[in-house]
């Protein structure tokens, strides 16, 4: 009986329910939507992050070198000489040292020139086929092959440049060898070949203007390092004894955490406020209902109801009304998952999964407080209710 | 200050118990509601003092008076929603005094069926759970055979599945009388039940408050200022 007044209670004025839901579901939509947002951002960025110690390439600006070479999300700063990256591959520190050249693009995807370590380094498991051999056989990232519709043995053909319509190397094309499955990381939209693959692409195109053969350079070096004891001096002898650059990416990527923390931190803080503002608007409205309610109140003491029940019921509105803000705003933090996955699908896939982030489930206690915060100025009033002033009153 | 609350609570419980024994070895033994020199103070210049009144078990009692003379604060003292300053309210021998808020609300809920001025309900559930409510707060179980009997005595049985605001003020003063005897109280405390009714509606909602009670072996105090009710009371006390 308790439960079916509270519920009546909720549907008889309908829309000033609906309001409260409506701004609790708004704010935690969007906390829940940061929270998972930024959980789905640092494990991505942890697990492109695998194994590499240091990135080493030309110099200038070292988040620019990490951002270009483990994330290939930027332009790389220049080129290496490969003679200098080999010297420092033999280093005793280093464990292993992956070469990467950017070649061509397929498609707006990176034709990246590297070795067989690279794939290790991301523990790459094969869909169809094997690692490439030879000059021109080239691997294909999950997204890629699903998105090109390649198949094992097809060619294909590079463009020179990221823009799909910038000039094609037709002369070279490219046999697909293997396909990779979903790896969940940056080589997922990666086309892989051998370094000279890339040499032989550029020397050929330098060759036909008429110009001496170029230095053999490559564009980066991973570094793996046998000790992180090597992290606090390899860095520094390299960038003050060398014409290259050595980045530590793990710092790199906490600098740039801590400048997007500012965004998050606004957003959060404007969510907050929307669950504030929700938490007064069910303050009023069961304020208001309690103003009108209370001959009710005082009707149902009179019936036996004891006080205590009394603000129960009172309590469980709130408590009713937090609950459904809470899933409603889960769903609509889900429905913009699929929004943003739909939109960034084309140029990054991010790993944003439907899953429950521990974080979001500190929201429910959270949100319940807050409903409960908003139900104690009238389940008191309900409690306190003199009953025979109300029912004289007229 | 507390010390001296405290003095006086101690004086007053056992000036109570003192009166509950009188009670108990009082004659009048049947009677299902006593009064015992009951006061009520709403400030100290205002006191009001009303006459014992007692009423057994399916009998019927008027109590009059002109408006302004205490009687819907009598009526509220003897269903235990207000507290005498002296004197003690007896329902079925149990003194309303001596029991804590908690244990106060059970009782009315299941001993004592008021019938207001004004008509009260819960909005927003049926009529049919208006009633069925009153019987859960006080916990006790109806059947569905007994509301149907009780509905149709009262000519509401057609409206139990509508809301009680979209009702006729005649309907809801049925509704109202539903409630209060579906329990089938101790007593039933009826306050202006027919100030705004004409003779012939004013006859045929005493008769049916009349011929409940009896069914139930309920005992019914009516107050009121309406002199039409005197012809059904046998039994009449006036306030002053």
């Amino acid at each position: 009986m308790i439960l079916r007044i509270v519920r009546a209670n909720l549907f008889h004025q309908p829309l000033t329910t609906l309001l409260s839901v409506v701004l609790l579901a708004l704010g935690t939509g969007i906390i829940s939507l940061l929270l998972v947002m930024q959980d789905a951002f640092s494990k991505k960025m942890d697990r492109d992050l695998k194994n590499i110690d240091i990135v080493v390439g030309a110099k200038g600006s070292p988040l620019q070198l990490v951002l270009s070479a483990v994330y290939h999300m930027d332009a790389p700063t220049g080129n290496i000489p490969a003679a200098e990256a080999n010297k420092l591959s033999k280093n005793r520190m280093i464990a292993t040292a992956t070469p990467l050249a950017y070649g061509d693009t397929y498609k707006g995807y990176r034709i990246l020139g590297t070795d067989e370590s690279y794939l290790e380094k991301y523990e790459v498991l094969f869909q169809e086929g094997s690692t490439f051999q030879q000059n021109f056989e080239a691997v294909l990232g999950a997204t890629v092959a699903a998105r090109s519709g390649l198949k094992i043995g097809d060619s294909f053909v590079g463009t020179h440049g990221s823009s799909a319509d910038a000039h094609e190397h037709d002369e070279h094309p490219y046999k697909v060898v293997g396909i990779l499955s979903p790896n969940s990381s940056v080589v997922d939209q990666l086309v892989l070949t051998t370094v000279s693959t890339v040499w032989a692409v550029h020397h050929h195109n330098e060759a036909n203007s008429e110009q001496e053969e170029a230095p053999e350079e490559i564009t980066a070096l991973l570094l793996e390092l046998k000790s992180p004891m090597a992290l606090m001096t390899l860095p520094r002898s390299i960038n003050e004894s060398s014409s290259l650059q050595a980045a530590v990416p793990s710092l790199e990527i906490n600098r740039l955490m801590g400048l997007l923390g500012i965004g998050t931190a606004t957003l959060q803080g404007i969510a907050m406020g929307i669950i504030l503002v929700s938490a007064l608007s069910i303050f009023i409205a069961l304020y208001n209902r309690m103003k009108d309610r209370q001959y009710e109140m005082a009707l149902m003491r009179l019936m036996g109801c004891s006080r205590g029940r009394l603000a129960l019921m009172v309590w469980a509105e709130a408590a009713i009304i937090s609950l459904a803000g809470y899933c409603f705003g889960w769903i609509l933090s889900r429905a913009g998952i699929l929004l943003l996955q739909s939109f960034l699908g084309e140029t990054q896939s991010w790993p944003i999964s439907f899953n429950f982030v521990v974080s979001e489930a500190w929201m429910l206690p959270v949100v319940i407080i807050i409903g409960t915060m908003a139900a104690i100025i009238p389940a008191v009033h309900a409690f306190r209710l003199d009953i025979s002033k109300t029912l004289a009153h007229d | 200050m507390v010390k001296n609350r405290f003095r006086e609570l101690i004086n007053q419980s056992l000036k109570n118990t003192f009166l509950i024994s009188m009670a108990v070895t009082n004659p009048i033994e049947k009677s299902m509601i006593q009064t015992t020199n009951l006061q009520f103070s709403y400030s100290k210049k205002s006191t009001f003092q009303f006459p014992d009144i007692h009423c057994e078990a399916g009998g019927k009692l008027l109590i009059r008076g002109k408006s302004g003379c205490g009687k819907t604060t009598l009526l509220h003292l003897l269903a235990g929603i207000l507290t005498p300053s002296e004197g003690v309210v007896l329902i079925k021998g149990k003194s309303l005094g001596a029991l804590s808020e908690k244990e106060k609300d059970q009782f009315r809920g299941a001993h004592i069926g008021l019938i207001s001025q004004r008509f009260h309900f819960i909005n927003a559930i049926s009529v049919e759970d208006n009633i069925r409510a009153a019987a859960y707060f006080s916990g006790k179980s109806i059947n569905a055979n007994e509301l149907l009997q009780i509905t149709d005595f009262l000519s509401i049985k057609h409206l139990l599945s509508r809301k009680p605001a979209l009702l006729s003020p005649g309907e809801q003063q049925r509704v109202c009388i539903a409630r209060a005897i579906i329990n089938a109280p101790t007593v039933l405390l009826a306050d202006e039940p027919t100030s705004s009714l004409d003779d012939d509606n004013c006859k045929e909602v005493i008769q049916l408050l009349e011929t409940l009670c009896r069914q139930q072996d309920t005992a019914l105090v009516v107050v009121t200022h309406d002199h039409r009710l005197d012809e059904y009371f046998d039994h009449k006390v006036k306030l002053s």
